[in-house]
């Protein structure tokens, strides 16, 4: 009994992810196409100027577009499900072959910069907490707030003054020097400064929070009852209170993957690192639907799925997410 | 002669739903009356319904069966509920047991008891905004130099008598209040039941007093309906009630009055209610104006056979 | 009898953003092995802050400013906070108010007893724990211990609760609880339930216990003493009996007067009038003068000593003073309805 109804919870959740990934692609499919612009441009650049009304009516024929959007939609999903997702107007090669080359890069630059975010802030979180309002949280909290408040762009351009400029140790710009695609060293010292951009501009946001939650429970009245019985500090922070704070701060990381992964575009940018933050901001600009149809698709699926991920952690880890199921052996107060 | 009947309530009942299967009933099959100009005494221990019975009478909850008059209008009704909305929601009030959570604290008194009547465009009688709540405040006995403070700078008792005064700048005739003084100091308590005791007396209104510290209801109200398990098990004049209970909780409730008395309350047995056989039977009048739950078969539920 | 815990003089203040907060002001009373004292008062009158800085549990805000704690012939006034955590839950422990938020709500009943009994004794095993743990909730009227054991607070009505709450205060069997205002938050039936248990594990354990409330009325079951408190002063202390049939202080007559039992079939309660002085700027002498209908002129110029009515019996008023004018007490004997 018990078994067949979690298979229900899971095929639940399933279905309602699958629900939300398609609403969503309708909604980027459509929208994108009511954007004002020629998506011409895109595929023949100049040209398109100076094209006659034949050559044009021929040229959306080519790409598909001269059909009604919903006839275009059905022809995208169903190529999509024979892992055709078209091709890209400006590269005009298959779409998948564009991403390919460069998602690794802004994998490896969001995931290492995720996991010092998730590591570094909850560090951070309890330092302050434990020193809560000693001179070591007052300055780190003036600190922390400085550093969110400075421009991604500002703090990349500064540290290439500095690391690249000056002093000559760290590369400026892309993922490798050329050549040197498979030397890790190479590739960790051009990661090094993307890496601590992405870092400090999130990582206080999130150290801060749990901070102020750890806090929050330390007032909490069970905390004195704690204290009264004899335990320690140490005890009272780590077994109680942070005990109390992870399900909060569990599921607002798992938001926060498809906010940093996503996020990376100014750095990379600024350091001409080759990933997919500058493609999409391209495929936008010119219209080139296929590709920014993948795009959306792959940074809104993350979304959905670790939002949904959240939900469950927190549901797992709280009890009392899950009192409705042990109703029946408590009694209801309050009523 | 009958006094006049102020609100009806017949066969309420009311239930969460907890998940799709578990069901609570809150309040289960509850009747009674509430005659115009008195004061109706609810008690019973937490979870035994009072308040939703409360809400459902304040139109916050929508019954699940049964109905509710108010001076003869359904208000379970919607169409008869839209129809007289406008009376029915001034006319009644209420007033919540946390007034440092139901005050806005950031708003000052003086726009805390006038802001209803600027929800519902009422002309305010005495001129102004300012004026009306200056009458509210003296009527509940404040100073009107509290009018520009904050809620935070007044104690317990001054901000549950704003909380009055904003209920009672709607110019209602009933109201109902939800455990006004479980949060307050003894002292202050008095305060607060003198104030309603005075509103009634010399102004005529009518209030549903919900409360869990009997002795306070034993001084203030007319009548008292019991409630155990989202059931009435008894209903009474309150003299009749203290003086003859006849419910074996009821029997219970009142054997734990404290009595100032260190010798006397600790020699004071508490009587222990188990409910064994609760829940079966119905209200009946054993004398005038009681009202027992009684088992079928005879002999009050509650009571050892 | 020895005197277990010793408070001399003591006076606690808290920085706040409008100046000092004098919330306890130089008061002194003494806690015999295994009795109850109840501190009575209303909110505001540093009841709660006097039990909280004997076991240093304040905010940093608040600092000890005069006088000294002496807990079993040691005194603790400049412990810190390692040499509390040492003798925490040993030599004294704390219920409070709100049984529904000082549990831990993410952690097993049984694990948050189990915990407190593992502060103070490391060399223990598993099994011995648990049968300590199913005791501690045996002795505290919890029926089911083995099946409860395993339950979250939220499980639990809000007398199980406090009921849990002292199970966790006496795991370490301290020589004094305290208690503060363990009943208020609680239904009629159950408050008096959890009243008979303080008295019962006081009478099997031998605990002295401090019971703080806000309500004469409520005390009255469980104590054997009774101090008065008001704007962060002790003004009347002793006896139950003492105190309830024969209350010298205007003080004490008021907070009984409130009490709905004193005003069966009249038309209004009696309020004390006025509201309770700031303890920033406290007035110089009797801090109720201004609410008190007896007080006398002496009583806004000079501060009234403690003056002895018995051995047990003090009061702070002027009016027990020999060349004040004799009044009648508005209560008092054994007249109750």
């Amino acid at each position: 009994m018990r078994k067949r109804n979690r298979i229900l919870y899971y095929g639940k959740k399933f279905i309602i992810f699958l629900l939300s990934v398609l609403v969503l692609s309708v909604v980027v499919f459509y929208v994108a196409r009511l954007a004002p612009g020629d998506p011409l441009v895109s595929y023949y650049g100049d040209r398109t100027e100076k094209m006659s009304p034949q050559e044009r009516e021929w040229a959306m024929e080519k790409l598909g577009l001269d059909k009604p959007i919903y006839v275009q939609y059905v022809k995208w999903v169903e190529n999509a499900f024979h892992g055709d997702f078209g091709i890209s107007f400006k590269y005009k090669q298959d779409v998948i072959q564009v991403i390919s080359g460069r998602i690794v890069n802004t994998l490896l630059l969001g995931g290492i910069g995720y996991l010092c975010i998730f590591f570094g802030s909850l560090l951070l979180g309890i330092f302050c907490a434990w020193y809560e309002e000693r001179w070591v949280d007052r300055i780190l909290c003036k600190l922390g707030t400085i550093s969110s408040c400075i421009p991604e762009f500002w703090l990349s351009l500064v540290l290439i003054l500095i690391f690249a400029v000056t002093l000559r140790v760290l590369p400026s710009s892309g993922a490798y020097s050329t050549g040197r695609a498979n030397d890790i060293a190479d590739r960790v010292l051009h990661l090094l400064m993307p890496l601590t951009v992405v870092t400090l501009e999130h990582l206080w946001y999130y150290a801060y929070m749990i901070r102020n939650k750890i806090l929050e429970e330390v007032r909490a009245d069970y905390v004195l009852l704690a204290k009264s019985k004899g335990l320690n500090k140490r005890r009272i922070l780590f077994r109680h209170c942070l005990r109390n704070v992870m399900p909060a701060y569990l599921s607002i990381m798992a938001i926060a993957v498809p906010h940093v992964l996503g996020g990376t575009f100014v750095v990379e940018s600024v350091f001409s690192y080759p990933g997919i933050g500058a493609l999409s901001y391209e495929s936008a600009r010119y219209h080139d639907y296929n590709l920014l149809m993948i795009l959306c698709m792959m940074s809104g699926t993350l979304v959905i799925f670790f939002n949904m991920l959240a939900q469950t952690i927190n549901e797992h880890i709280d009890p009392r997410v899950k009192a409705s199921e042990v109703v029946e052996t408590s009694e209801v107060t309050g009523v | 002669m009958r006094k006049e009947i102020l609100v009806d309530v017949k066969n309420l009942t009311h239930q969460f739903h907890l998940t799709k299967k578990a069901v609570i009933r809150a309040v289960d099959d509850v009747s009674f009356q509430i005659f115009k100009g008195e004061i109706f005494g609810l008690v019973g221990e937490s979870g035994s319904g009072k308040s939703t019975v409360a809400r459902c009478l304040m139109n916050i909850y929508e019954p699940s069966a049964g109905s509710i008059q108010y001076r003869g209008i359904d208000i379970c009704d919607k169409r008869e509920f839209q129809k007289n909305k406008q009376m029915l929601q001034t006319r009644r009030q209420i007033i919540f047991q946390d007034s440092t959570s139901s005050l806005n604290q950031r708003m000052k008194v003086a726009d805390i008891i006038s802001e209803p009547m600027k929800i519902h465009h009422i002309t305010p009688p005495r001129g102004s905004y300012r004026k009306e709540a200056e009458f509210q405040m003296k009527y509940v006995g404040l100073d009107e130099s509290f009018l520009d403070r904050y809620p935070s700078e007044m104690s317990g008792g001054q901000r549950q008598r704003v909380a009055i005064a904003r209920a009672l700048s709607m110019e209602p005739e009933f109201l109902v209040a939800d455990e006004p003084i479980a949060s307050l100091d003894v002292s202050i308590q008095a305060q607060v039941i003198n104030l309603f005791r005075h509103l009634q007396q010399e102004h005529g209104f009518t209030f549903l007093f919900i409360a869990h510290d009997l002795a306070m209801v034993e001084y203030l109200c007319d009548r008292v309906g019991v409630m155990y398990h989202g059931r009435m098990v008894e209903l009474a004049p309150a003299k009749e009630l203290f003086s003859n209970p006849l419910h074996g909780y009821t029997k219970t409730l009142l054997s734990a009055i404290p009595i100032p008395d260190p010798v006397r309350e600790r020699k004071r047995k508490l009587l222990v209610y188990d409910g064994a056989d609760f829940g079966k039977g119905e209200l009946k009048e054993v004398s005038p104006d009681h009202f027992v739950l009684q088992r079928s078969e005879g002999g009050y539920t509650g009571e050892k056979a | 009898m020895e005197n277990l815990l010793e408070v001399k003089n003591l006076s606690v203040s808290f920085q706040s953003g409008a100046g000092e907060v004098q919330a306890v002001r130089d008061v002194s009373f003494t806690l015999k092995r295994g009795e109850i004292l109840a501190v009575v008062g209303e909110s505001g009158c540093g009841k709660s802050v006097l039990c909280k800085c004997i076991m240093k549990l304040l905010p940093a805000s608040a600092s000890i400013k005069n006088g000294s704690i002496i807990v079993c012939g040691q005194d603790i006034t400049n412990y810190k906070e390692r040499d509390m955590q040492k003798i925490r839950g040993k030599t004294f422990s704390m219920i409070f108010q709100d049984p529904m938020t000082s549990l831990n709500p993410t952690i097993k009943i049984g694990q948050q007893i189990a915990e407190a009994i593992l502060v103070h004794e490391k060399k223990i095993t598993k099994e011995q724990v648990y049968q300590r743990v199913i005791d501690l909730m045996e002795l505290v009227g919890i029926e089911q211990p083995h099946e409860r054991f395993h339950l979250y607070p939220y499980n639990f009505s809000g007398g199980m609760r406090q009921r849990s709450v002292m199970a966790i205060a006496l795991a370490s069997n301290p020589d004094i609880l305290f208690a503060d205002e363990p009943t208020t938050a609680l239904d009629v039936t159950i408050q008096a339930q959890i009243l008979d248990l303080l008295r019962e594990v006081q009478e099997k354990l031998g605990t002295a216990t401090i019971l703080v409330s806000h309500d004469l009325g409520v005390v009255a079951r469980a104590a054997d003493r009774v101090a008065v408190m008001y704007a962060g002063k002790i003004v009347e202390i002793g006896m139950a009996e003492e105190i309830y049939y024969d209350p010298r202080h205007p003080y004490t007559w008021g907070l009984m007067r409130s009490l709905p039992a004193f005003s069966k079939g009249k038309d209004s309660l009696y309020t004390i009038p006025g509201m309770p002085p700031t303890l920033v700027n406290p007035p110089k002498g009797d801090a109720y003068a201004c609410r008190n209908e007896y007080a006398l002129g002496i009583d806004y110029e000079e501060m009234p000593p403690m003056f002895r009515i018995t051995d047990t019996h003090y009061a702070a008023t002027w009016l027990l003073d020999e060349r004040a004018p004799k009044i009648i007490p508005p209560v008092g004997g054994k007249s109750f309805a």
